[in-house]
C-alpha cells in the first residue's frame, strides 16, 4: 500500500477534472520480482489435488445434474450475459 | 498491483439506482445494515422520498440516457420497507419513472420484506411491471431468529402470506417470478432453507448473502466454506431444473471462463448508485456496512448528474484500492475469480480495501470444491488452469463448447 488515503488527497482526486471512467490507460503487466518468482505456484498445487481427488470422485456414482454442462450451455447459448446489483433481478440471465 | 476490475466503459450498459423510497421499516431485523449501525443516519432523513427529489430523479434519469452516459436505467425501490411509501404515491412515481425514457429503457424492481403485500400491491406490480425480490431467511424457526418487528414479534406468517401472493401472480404470468434474498446464518443447514424456499414457497430464483462484516468488527466470522459447499451439493443433487442461485451460478460461471451475474462479485464492479429520501446520491448501498463516509459522495439529484456522482464514486473507490487485488491475495489460486471477495468484506478503516475478505478461507474452500465438481463433470483441467491463470479466452455467445461429459 502506498501513502494514499488522507481526506485532503481524496478531495483533490475527486475534484480533478479528468474523467477517470472514460479513459483508463491499460496498466502494464508488473515486472516479476524475485519475490514473485519464488512464490509457490498455488494453481499447480490445486490442479494436482484436483486430479487426485477427481479420480476418486469419478469412481462414485454422480447422481446430480451435470451443472457444469448446463452452465456452459447457458454461457454459450443465446441468453444475454448480464449482471445485477445485489438487490435487483434480471428476468433471466 | 495491476488493475483488476472491469470498469473501462465507453458507456455504461445499465445504471442501477437503489432508491430509498422510505427510510423507515415496519420490522426491525437484528442484523439490518441500514438501521442497526452506529450512525443510524437513516432516521435523520425524511421518512419518505420527498416529492422534489422524485421530480429531479426523473430528470436525472432522462439526462443519463439522453447524454449517452448509460443505455438504460434500472430503479430498485428499496428502504427501509419500500411499500411503506403508500400505493397512490407508488403508482404516481412508477408512472413518472417509466415516462422518463421511451422503449423500456427504464425498468423497475423492488426489494421488500413482503409483509405488506396484498392484492392491490400485486395489481400495481403488474401494471408497472415491477420485478419483485423478497427477503426471507428460511423456515419459520430460522426466519424468526432475526426478522422480528419493533415489538419483538415474529414476522414469518405475514412474510409468507405476501410471498404466496407474489408466487401465485408470477405463476399466472401477471408479474415476473419473485426472487428471494436469504441471509446465510451460522447453525443452519442450507439444505433446509433451499427446500423450504423452492418446495414450500415455489421460488426458483434466489441469492444467499454472506453476513455483513468488515475487518473492523470483532464479532466471530461465520464459517462460510462448509455452508456454501453444502448449499452447492443441495443445488446439484436436486433434480429440479431451473433453480437459480446467483452466488453459485456466478462462481461456477467464473471458474468456467464466463462472467459473474452479480455486480460486485468477482471482477464485475457494481454499477449501482443509491438515492436517499432527501435526494442525496451515495455509492452502492451494499458498502454501507463500511460506514456512511465510504459511500457519501457529496452529490445530490438537485445539483448533480448521475455521471458526475458515478465518476466521483469510481475515483474514491480507486483511491482506496477497491479496483486492485489486495496484496495478501497475490499468488492465490483463485485471485482471478474471487478478486479478494466482496468489497464490504475487504474493508478496514485504516487500510481500506487492501485486505483479503474476512471470509477468505471459506471462499477458498468453496472455490476448490467447485473446481472439483467441474472436473468431475468432465470439464477440461487444462481449460480450468487457463481460467485460473487468466489466460482463457472469455466465453461468449456461440463459443465452441469445450465441455466433455464424464
Amino acid at each position: 500500500m502506498d501513502d494514499r488515503g488522507s481526506p485532503k488527497e481524496l478531495d483533490m482526486v475527486c475534484n480533478s477534472q479528468y474523467l477517470l471512467m472514460r479513459i483508463v490507460p491499460k496498466q502494464p503487466e508488473p515486472i516479476p520480482t524475485m519475490a514473485t518468482n519464488e512464490k509457490k505456484d498455488e494453481i499447480a498445487d490445486l490442479l494436482t489435488r484436483l486430479k487426485a481427488a477427481g479420480a476418486k470422485v469419478k469412481a462414485k456414482k454422480n447422481t446430480g445434474n451435470n451443472l457444469t454442462a448446463k452452465m456452459l450451455n447457458t454461457l454459450t447459448g443465446s441468453t444475454p450475459q448480464d449482471f445485477d446489483a445485489w438487490v435487483s433481478w434480471s428476468k433471466s440471465f | 498491483m495491476g488493475i483488476l476490475v472491469e470498469v473501462v466503459l465507453t458507456f455504461m450498459r445499465r445504471l442501477e439506482i437503489i432508491l430509498k423510497l422510505t427510510e423507515r421499516c415496519n420490522i426491525a431485523c437484528s442484523y439490518c445494515y441500514y438501521f442497526e449501525n452506529a450512525s443510524r443516519s437513516a432516521l435523520s432523513r425524511p421518512a419518505r422520498l420527498i416529492p422534489k427529489a422524485a421530480q429531479l430523479l426523473c430528470y436525472r434519469i432522462n439526462e443519463a440516457i439522453q447524454s449517452g452516459f448509460c443505455e438504460s436505467v434500472r430503479v430498485i425501490f428499496h428502504g427501509g420497507e419500500p411499500l411503506l411509501f403508500g400505493k397512490d404515491r407508488f403508482a404516481e412515481l412508477c408512472q413518472a419513472l417509466l415516462a422518463c425514457a421511451p422503449d423500456g429503457k427504464v425498468e423497475l424492481c423492488a426489494q421488500s420484506n413482503a409483509t405488506l403485500i396484498d392484492d392491490e400491491w400485486i395489481i400495481l406490480f403488474e401494471k408497472f411491471a415491477v420485478n419483485v425480490g423478497v427477503s426471507i431467511d428460511g423456515p419459520e424457526e430460522i426466519h424468526n431468529r432475526h426478522r422480528l418487528d419493533h415489538s419483538g414479534r415474529a414476522t414469518f406468517k405475514e412474510t409468507v402470506m405476501g410471498i404466496r401472493k407474489l408466487v401465485t401472480a408470477g405463476g399466472l404470468g401477471r408479474i415476473s417470478r419473485p426472487a428471494a434474498l436469504i441471509v446465510a446464518q451460522s447453525n443452519t443447514d442450507p439444505r433446509d432453507i433451499y427446500k423450504f424456499v423452492v418446495e414450500d414457497l415455489g421460488i426458483t430464483r434466489m441469492d444467499f448473502l454472506l453476513p455483513d462484516g468488515t475487518h473492523d468488527q470483532s464479532a466471530p466470522v461465520m464459517e462460510v466454506g462448509p455452508y456454501l459447499c453444502r448449499l452447492f451439493d443441495c443445488w446439484s443433487d436436486e433434480e429440479k431444473d431451473g433453480v437459480e442461485i446467483r452466488l453459485l451460478q456466478s462462481s461456477l460461471s467464473l471458474l468456467l471462463g464466463g462472467s459473474s451475474f452479480l455486480g460486485g462479485f468477482g471482477p464485475k464492479r457494481s454499477t449501482a448508485l443509491t438515492v436517499l429520501s432527501d435526494g442525496e446520491i451515495n455509492g452502492d448501498d451494499f458498502l454501507r456496512p463500511c460506514g456512511d463516509d465510504v459511500i457519501k459522495l457529496g452529490k445530490n439529484v438537485f445539483e448533480n448528474s448521475f455521471a458526475e456522482a458515478f465518476d466521483v464514486n469510481e475515483k474514491r473507490l480507486r483511491f482506496w484500492a477497491a479496483d486492485q487485488l489486495p496484496e495478501n491475495c497475490s499468488g492465490c489460486a483463485f485471485e482471478k475469480i474471487c478478486c479478494g471477495g466482496q468489497l464490504t468484506h475487504r474493508y478496514r478503516s485504516d487500510t481500506k480495501f487492501n485486505n483479503s475478505s474476512i471470509y477468505c478461507s471459506g471462499l477458498k474452500q468453496f472455490f476448490e470444491y467447485l473446481c472439483l465438481h467441474a472436473v468431475n463433470d468432465g470439464f477440461d483441467v487444462a481449460r480450468l488452469e487457463q481460467t485460473l491463470r487468466g489466460n482463457a479466452r472469455p466465453i461468449t455467445m456461440n463459443s465452441p463448447i469445450v465441455h466433455e461429459p464424464a
